[in-house]
């Protein structure tokens, strides 16, 4: 029993102690906090490219233009058989770094095209599997009514289709938030890179980078939870 | 609500769990008694060296036969890659360590920022990493004596420099190795600098070169090396800090501490150092 | 060829690979005639239905539809297709709108009505006359199978199409609500709209059509008036059928 007193007074001043340092010395939780927005930018932007892109890139493969639905396969396999740390150095070092136009183009830009150009490839393969799931019968009412193919497309399979692909769409954006912590990798500061940095100064193994993944932790679970509460509404308007 | 307190929940264990190593993380390097490792040797002075410490108890306070130097490959010429293989003054420095404590050898390669925390875990047992002695690093680690007098420099592009002296950086981009003295020196002494850290100090000459960044700031040897690839880059002539290099340890290897200096003032007496500072092209002035 | 031929069907052929279901078929249908199309299952009638709008294509012969031949590639299909309303078995309702906004939606797009609220007046009208005007703010799913099947025809009758293909609408009903459809399309043939109905139901086939083809192995088998063919079939085939249905 005494041990036990023992053991948690010794626990609670050296976590006090390493607490202290870690986090408040020099104002470091200020500094996860940044990256903590850096990552949101970086997730919010890259989301927003890959949604657009993955919209165009499924069209394009479930077009019957051949080059179009060739390409989009090709781009989907380029993109989802490479790992992203890879595609992010080619893109910054490489794409941005050699392109005089794109040279001075802020970090952050160069690593949200990256995560979207990447995202746009998942996204079309999420959104494909939701428009195909789609019954064929649908496809055949909007055609014998007169509708063009891209018009039955447009407002009678996408809506259906978005609505089945919305949860894998839901975990493709937490899929992205925890990818961006690569973006330490050109220098940018996000919130793995931030504890990084702490890590680096304070030499501490735990506390730094288990309050990164606290953090991400409580993000991405607070977004499950939006996610559920959107997806349940969805399905009710389906069961009314 | 149910959900909120879940939440509460998981940050509370996941705070704890991080507490709880951070603590325990220390105790495991506690001291070991040598109960075991009395040496039925070290009577006889068979296996005492002309400096007069025993090798033999390294091996013992280690508790292992292998000896792991960790480092960081990146720094020409303390450590680098010729192909595969990792080379450098340093890493000759290390072999003649493990050779002395008559010890198998093995190198770790990790980020530059990550080798204290490695230290203090046990994955390595020795920082050979033309690593300078700081108080933080101190607080951490002990340090062998120095065998090497370094100095951060500045890179900067052969034409159209924006920095011409160290009080040019206030306000710039400027490029660092995450963790490094460079790192530590922008961050306190240059005022609003656009701090960008890089895992590699050659990705930060990269994007040097390619006008993305002001200037870098660098150990002076590897950033001699990086410009002399680098016809576009040159080397600012003054000096920001003035550092040495050493060894770290765990502070509780005191044995292993001992026979590191030993070796080093081994290495250089027999002119063996001088040997490895003109292979690795290094000045003897500079060397301690 | 008789002129008021609305629907004209020249040695059609259909194939799915290597199999012929559609053996070349030479048929017309005259304007205002309600024509049922029986048969086996497999014997090619539903197939033939949708070849008449293209939701198949046609491997070989041609389908004239007043006047024109809509197997030929420069005809604008979706135009056509405007005249033709077409009801299915699963009556394929678009779940995702409600119920006005699955009859407006392709009149809207298509500019047929002037603006929206045209269109929903339209579309208002439509439903009081398949007595489901209290559900014009439910959704699909929402409503029986009978139910539905009443607004795919009133959503097929907003386009204001000069024929109407109706593909077994009533196999997918409880027996229940197969009459409250069959009633709609009763009235329908009773205002002169042209209809092939491709049908189960030889009670309303007999009733209600003008002309009753039967259909097997991808040719018509045999046709004639429904009070002909059902009390005095001429074909064996025809004959094993009606005794097996009847």
């Amino acid at each position: 029993m005494n041990g036990i007193l023992l053991w948690f007074s010794e626990f609670g001043a050296s976590f006090a102690e390493s607490f202290e340092k870690n986090l408040i010395r020099q104002d470091r939780w200020l500094s996860l906090l940044r990256g903590l927005g850096m990552t949101v930018e970086l997730t919010v932007g890259a989301i927003l490219l890959g949604t657009v892109l993955g919209i165009l890139l499924c069209l394009m493969k479930l077009s019957s233009v051949k080059p179009l639905s060739a390409f989009a396969k090709g781009y989907i396999r380029v993109f989802r058989g490479t790992p992203l740390v890879v595609q992010l150095l080619i893109i910054y070092f490489g794409v941005f770094g050699s392109i005089q136009a794109l040279r001075f183009v802020p970090k952050e830009v160069a690593a949200i095209v990256a995560f979207g150009l990447n995202s746009g490839a998942y996204i079309a393969e999420l959104l494909r599997g939701g428009i195909v799931s789609v019954d064929q019968g649908q496809v055949e009412a909007g055609r014998s009514l007169g509708l063009s193919s891209w018009q039955t497309m447009r407002y009678i399979v996408l809506p259906q289709g978005i609505k089945i692909a919305f949860p894998t769409y839901t975990q493709e954006f937490i899929v992205l938030i925890k990818e961006t912590a690569i973006a330490g990798y050109i220098a940018l500061e996000d919130l793995t890179k931030k504890g990084d940095i702490i890590r680096s100064r304070t030499f501490s193994p735990w506390l730094p980078l288990l309050t990164v993944a606290v953090i991400y932790l409580v993000i991405t679970t607070a977004l499950e939870i939006i996610f559920g509460r959107v997806e349940r509404r969805l399905r009710e308007s389906d069961n009314r | 609500m149910k959900m909120t307190k879940l939440l509460a929940l998981v940050l509370v264990i996941a705070l704890a769990v991080c507490a709880f190593a951070a603590c325990g993380g220390n105790d495991t390097e506690e001291p070991k008694t040598n109960l075991e490792g009395v040496n039925p040797d070290t009577g006889d002075d068979s296996n005492v060296n002309v400096d007069g410490v025993d090798p033999a108890p390294v091996a013992t306070e280690l508790g292992k036969t292998t000896l792991v130097m960790g480092t960081n490959a990146e720094f020409e010429p303390f450590e680098y890659r010729d192909n595969d293989e990792i080379v450098g003054y340093d890493v000759e420095t290390a072999k003649a360590i493990a050779d002395f404590v008559d010890m198998d050898f093995d190198i770790e390669d990790m980020a530059f920022d990550s080798l204290i925390t490695a230290l203090n875990s046990g994955q390595i047992d020795m920082v050979v990493a033309g690593m300078s002695v700081t108080e933080e690093r101190l607080e951490e680690v002990n340090f062998s004596n120095p065998y090497y007098r370094a100095a951060q420099v500045i890179i900067v592009p052969k034409e159209g420099a924006t920095v011409a002296s160290s009080a040019d950086l206030a306000g710039k981009k400027i490029g660092v190795q995450e963790g490094t003295t460079g790192d530590i020196y922008v961050e306190e002494n240059v005022e609003n600098a656009d701090l960008n850290r890089f895992k590699k100090a050659v990705d930060a000459a990269i994007d040097l070169a390619n006008g993305r960044l002001d200037a870098v700031v660098l150990d002076e040897q590897p950033a001699l090396r990086i410009v002399a690839q680098n016809d576009a880059l040159t080397v600012l002539d003054e000096a920001l800090t003035e550092e040495e290099y050493a060894i770290a340890v765990r502070k509780d290897n005191p044995e292993l501490l001992n026979a590191i200096n030993a070796c080093l003032d081994d290495l250089a007496e027999t002119g063996k150092k001088d040997e490895l500072l003109e292979k690795y092209g290094l000045s003897v002035d500079d060397a301690e | 060829m008789t002129t008021d031929s609305i629907i004209e069907v020249r040695g059609l052929v259909k194939k799915f690979g290597e199999v012929e279901v559609l053996r070349g078929i030479t048929e017309n249908v005259r304007r205002g005639e309600v024509v049922a199309i029986i048969g086996p299952s497999g014997s090619g009638k539903s197939t033939f239905l949708r070849c008449l709008n293209l939701l198949e294509q046609p491997t070989e012969g041609s389908v004239i539809i007043d006047g024109v031949d809509i197997t030929d590639r420069r005809t604008n299909i979706n135009k056509l297709r405007q005249e033709m309303g077409m009801v299915f078995q699963h009556f394929n309702l678009f779940p995702h709108l409600k119920v006005i906004d699955n009859i407006t939606l392709a009149p809207v797009k298509l500019k047929l009505e002037k603006d929206k609220t045209h269109a929903r007046e339209t579309a208002m009208r439509l439903l009081e006359r398949v007595g489901l005007g209290d559900k014009a703010e439910s959704y699909p799913v929402q409503l029986s199978g009978g139910q539905k099947q009443r607004i795919a025809i009133a959503r097929a009758l907003a386009m204001n199409p000069k024929i109407m293909l109706f593909d077994e609408p009533t196999s997918a009903l409880d027996p229940e609500m197969v009459g409250e459809v069959l009633k709609v399309m009763a009235d329908l043939a009773k205002e002169g709209m042209t209809m092939v109905i491709v049908t189960h139901e030889m009670g309303f086939a007999r009733e209600v059509a003008d002309r009753v083809l039967f259909m097997d192995g991808g040719i018509i088998a045999e046709q004639g008036p429904p009070e002909k063919l059902f009390s005095d079939p001429q074909n064996s085939r025809t004959k094993e059928f009606l005794s097996k249905v009847l």
